[in-house]
This record gives C-alpha cells, structure tokens and sequence, in this order.
C-alpha cells in the first residue's frame, strides 16, 4: 500500500550539481537484463560529446520535473503498463561556467537578500554560461527527452558559414530563476509512443507553430492524430513508424499545411532545402538508410560555401542554392544538430544524380551514415500557397533576364529565394537606402502577404532588387506585389527596373 | 538577407560584355523576358522529375532505428 509519506515525496525536489564529463552514462541507470539497442544508448554518447564542444563543465539537476510531453506519453501509454512508470522526469541543465552545491546556495541566498538587484544579477550571471537543458525521463532504454541546447557558432571547421535558422528562443525556469536558451527542441523516440517520424515532425512543429501562435503538440498528440484514419502498418500504439502520408495528417491536425517535395535532382533538392531553411521553416526529411530502411530527420540549420559559378554557357546568372554544402539535423538515432554534408550521387545507371546526406558526428570527420533523400515535408502556414518550387521557376527567369538586360553584370547575378513575413521584411526595408518616396510607398502604401515570397537577385553578394510575391496566391505569375531596388543597382538602370517592374506586374520601388 | 553594407568578395567583372541601351525599351525588354524563360526552362522541368511516383513517395514508412 502506498504510504502518505511515498506520496509526499513526489512534491520534493533537490537540485543537485554535478561537474561535467564527456561520458554522462553514470548519470543514468542501466535498466536490468538484455537492453535490446545496447547500453549506453548512443543518444547518451553524442549528448556528452556535444556538450564538450560546447565547452560544459556543471551539470545542475532537478531531480522532480513535470514534463509536459512525457506526461502525456504516459496518460496515453505508459499509465497502461504493468510496470509502475513514474510521471515525473529529472531536468539536467548544462553550464560552462564551474558551479557548485553551495555556490549555488550562496547564488540562491544573494537573490533573496538583495532583491530585485541581486536575483538580476544572478540571473545575468547563469545566463552567461547557460548551453541549455535536457530532459531525462524514467524510461529504460530511451530516456532523452526534451533537450533544447545551444548551437555551434557562425563559422565551421571547414570555413562554411553556419546559419541555425529554424531555432527559436525557449525560458526556462530554474529555483524561480529565468534563463534563456536559444535552439529546437530535440529529444529521443521511445518505441512506445513515437518512432522517428513522430520524433521529426515534433521538432519541426516546435519551430513553426509559434511562428503562428498555435499551441505546441506532444508526441502522443501526433501520433494519435496520425493514425486516427490511416492504419497502413497495423496498431497505432506502440509506434512502429509513420508513412509519409499520415505525417501530412499530423500536420494538418496540428492547424499547418504539409508541404510534400519529392526529391528530384541535387541542385533542384539544395533549392527546395535552402529556400524552406532560409525562411525559417524547419523541413522534415524523408530518407532511405542504406539498409532501404526509411527514416525521418528535422532539419534545423544548413550550411554555406561559396556560390558555384554558372557551368552552362549560355546561362548569366548564378544559381544561390550551389552555396548549400551541408544541413544541421535533429536525428533521433544519433543527436541534436547533427552535421548532414550534401552530396551528388550518381545512380548505378548513370543518369539520375540524387542528394546523398552523410550525416556526422559534432564537429569530427566520423561518419554516421550515408542515406539518400527521398522527399521533404514541410509544415508551413496554411496560407503560404505559393511553394518554392514555382516562386523558383519565376526566379530562374528573372535572374537570366537581369544579367541579360542590366549592363556589367552578366555571369554575376545571384538568385537566392525565400519567404519572409511582410511586417519583417517592411521593417528591414529602412535600411535599403530607398529614396523617401520609394521607403513610404513601400511602408505604408504596399498591401503584403503575411508572408511574402522574396526573389532576391544579387550582385556577387550585393543586393540588386528583389521582387515580392503575395504567397497567398498558387502560382508566382500573378503574385508579384513589387519590386525593390537595393543598394547595388545601377542608378543608370532605373529606366529598365521600373519597366521591368511593370512587365512582372509590379509595382517598381525605388 | 544579404545586408546593404556587404560588399567584400564582389569579383571582377569584364564590363565589355555589358548590353547597353538595347533593353531600354518595353517591347525589346519583354522579348528578353521570354527568351530567358526559355532558357531555364530545362532546369525547372528537371526540377520536377522524381523518380518516386506521389503515391510510393506517401506510403514510404519511416521507422527509424
């Protein structure tokens, strides 16, 4: 029989600190017997490497968490089992700063005594060398949960810029401090409730469904959601994987639109991934193991080269997608911000080139795995009609037609794409160096899409102009709201931006 | 977004091959239009060709580990 005392201990909580080691297993209990997938699992392994990248040396944990995604993994699944699962989890935050128990207790004590000046100071103090947290739940064999961690900086080994465009600011509350840490939820299937799929979408919904003030779904909500009218594997529960099809009605359970891309070549592929990426979106990719296995990754952040300069002879302009050399993905099997290179492989009957990901430890040459990219789902507003693939199709031909008829800049002219929200880009748009009828046109008179889809066409790596579709709208040809001159185009050339404004149906900015 | 101020790495560019005043006018200027959509357009049809039909790339399972 359950004793008070047993069920008052479920409201005490300790907050322990532990000094950082790159291998964290002796933080987590070995279940009992054969573990199936191996012990420790390799989740633990990656997280203990990354957070030495990240330079960790404290660990402070919360031995008492609630944890809005597990608890519901456990009303839906785990309160069913024999075993008595608990439905509280411990919360590990990592510090590089060197902490311990009583400064720690000291910091506590400083807060009180000297409030409001002292609790701001300590926080400012945490914040400082704060990387993030990770939520570790009662489950054998499978316990990362929740872990939002900080990412690498701007710049990799190899010299490519990194961008982590699809994370976002998470607050985290520790003893009543608030701290911030900014990345993309990442965690663990658990073979119960989730499998890669669930996993993958959970993380890319983390991103956008803030972005539209929609509430944040747990793994249990999708799978439930997923398999509440298609069952082509047999019993929802426990999860043995998502067709891509039921990942789409996940999606749109979620109140998004699930943008399916099927891969098509590796230029087309990088397009597709950079424009979606660049925008803020985090698309979930649909990958072929080398087993033939399908697997699902979130892609989270990429990486940029140089642009390629144009290979065919009677193109001018140069394709912005040949700079995406790599991806930063959350793979379930393996990590947060696992480093995914993009190649071209060549298929055995020499025709076909398709993007291959070589997906690799933090910051080390080690490979993981070699997978091929079979189709990417994109959740995004359901109002973003237009997709990348037609605002590209218009880019394409505008790039050309830029190095053709605007004089010194042909085989120069850069094509990037993207989408953007229209209040963002307005704000941007007064630091364009517009004349001040061209910066109040664009303000206050111009109607925009709550996003708009963006054509930006460079000169090397200075602007142009860019043109501005209404993503409300299917196809790019009736779309364009205007077109805006930047900083490097020719004053000589206002004649032809503003006829060129008007044959694309635009209203010409200057 | 590419800021207004970065202007490292521009390359060198040979301005003999500058069209001049050819394209100053509406009509010369939509005839380029066109003839540089057909000039990309093999690129945008490749773009379109999966190897995967709709229907296997929906029913493709991801299982994971």
């Amino acid at each position: 029989m359950t004793s008070e005392a047993e069920i008052e201990q479920t409201s005490v909580s300790t907050i322990k600190v532990q000094s950082f080691s790159t291998d964290l297993t002796s933080l987590f209990r070995q279940p009992k017997g054969v573990v199936e997938y191996g012990w420790p699992p390799i989740q633990i392994q990656y997280l203990g490497e990354y957070l030495g990248q990240l330079g960790c040396r404290s660990i402070v944990v919360e031995s008492h968490y609630i944890d809005r995604d597990y608890i519901d993994d456990v009303a839906l699944f785990y309160s069913r089992s024999l075993r008595g699962y608990p439905n509280f989890c411990q919360r590990m935050h990592f510090f590089a700063a060197e902490l311990n128990d009583e400064g720690i207790r000291n910091m506590l004590r400083e807060a009180a005594r000297d409030h409001p000046s002292g609790l701001s100071r300590i926080e400012s103090e945490l914040q400082r060398s704060y990387l993030g947290y990770s939520v570790i739940r009662p489950l054998p064999g499978s316990p990362i949960g929740r872990t939002v961690l900080k990412t690498f900086g701007p710049e990799s080994k190899e010299g490519f810029q990194r961008n982590f465009s699809a994370t976002r600011k998470y607050r985290v509350h520790l003893c009543g401090l608030a701290l911030e840490v900014t990345g993309l939820a990442f965690q663990q299937q658990d073979r119960g409730v989730s499998a890669c799929a669930t996993t993958a979408l959970w993380c890319a919904l983390h991103k956008v469904a803030p972005m539209e003030e929609l509430r944040l779904v747990t793994p249990a909500e999708i799978t439930e959601a997923a398999s509440r009218y298609f069952l082509p594997g047999g019993r929802a529960l426990p999860s043995e994987g998502l067709t891509v099809e039921q990942l789409c009605e996940a999606t749109r359970a979620a109140g998004l639109a699930p943008l399916h891309v099927r891969a098509t070549s590796y230029l087309g592929d990088r397009a597709q991934l950079l424009t979606y990426l660049s925008s803020g979106f985090a698309p979930v990719l649909a990958i072929k193991t080398p087993g033939g296995e399908g697997h699902a990754i979130c892609a989270v952040g990429y990486k940029l080269g140089t642009v390629d300069p144009q290979g065919e002879a009677d193109l001018v302009y140069r394709d912005g997608a040949t700079a995406l050399k790599g991806l930063y993905v959350h793979d379930d099997r393996l990590g947060p911000y696992a480093s995914a290179d993009l190649l071209a492989r060549t298929q055995p009957d020499g025709k076909k080139i398709k993007t291959e990901l070589r997906i690799r430890w933090p910051q080390q040459p080690v490979e993981f795995e070699q997978s091929l990219l079979v189709s990417l789902i994109v959740p995004v507003p359901s109002k973003l009609r237009l997709s990348a693939y037609r605002m590209r199709e218009l880019g394409l031909g505008v790039a050309q037609w830029t190095g053709t008829v605007i004089p010194g800049v042909a085989r120069e002219v850069v094509l990037n794409c993207r989408f953007q929200k229209g209040t963002t880009y307005k704000r941007l748009a007064y630091s364009f160096g517009l004349t001040d009828e061209g910066a109040y046109a664009l303000v206050s008179e111009l109607n925009l899409s709550r996003y708009v889809g963006v054509i930006e066409l460079l000169h090397g790596d200075r602007p142009l102009f860019d043109v501005l579709l209404d993503s409300t709208e299917t196809t790019a040809n009736p779309a364009v709201l205007a077109c805006v001159r930047r900083s490097a185009m020719p004053d000589a050339s206002k004649n032809q931006f503003n006829k060129m404004a008007e044959i694309l149906g635009g209203r010409p900015i200057w | 977004m590419t800021s207004e101020k970065s202007n490292k790495n521009v390359p060198a560019r040979p301005r003999s091959e500058s069209p001049a005043t050819e394209y100053s006018d509406e009509k010369a200027l939509r005839e380029a239009l066109e003839r540089a959509r057909n000039k990309v357009k093999p690129i945008t049809v490749r773009e379109t060709e999966s190897d995967t039909t709709s229907e296997e790339a929906l029913h493709f399972r991801l299982k994971g580990q």
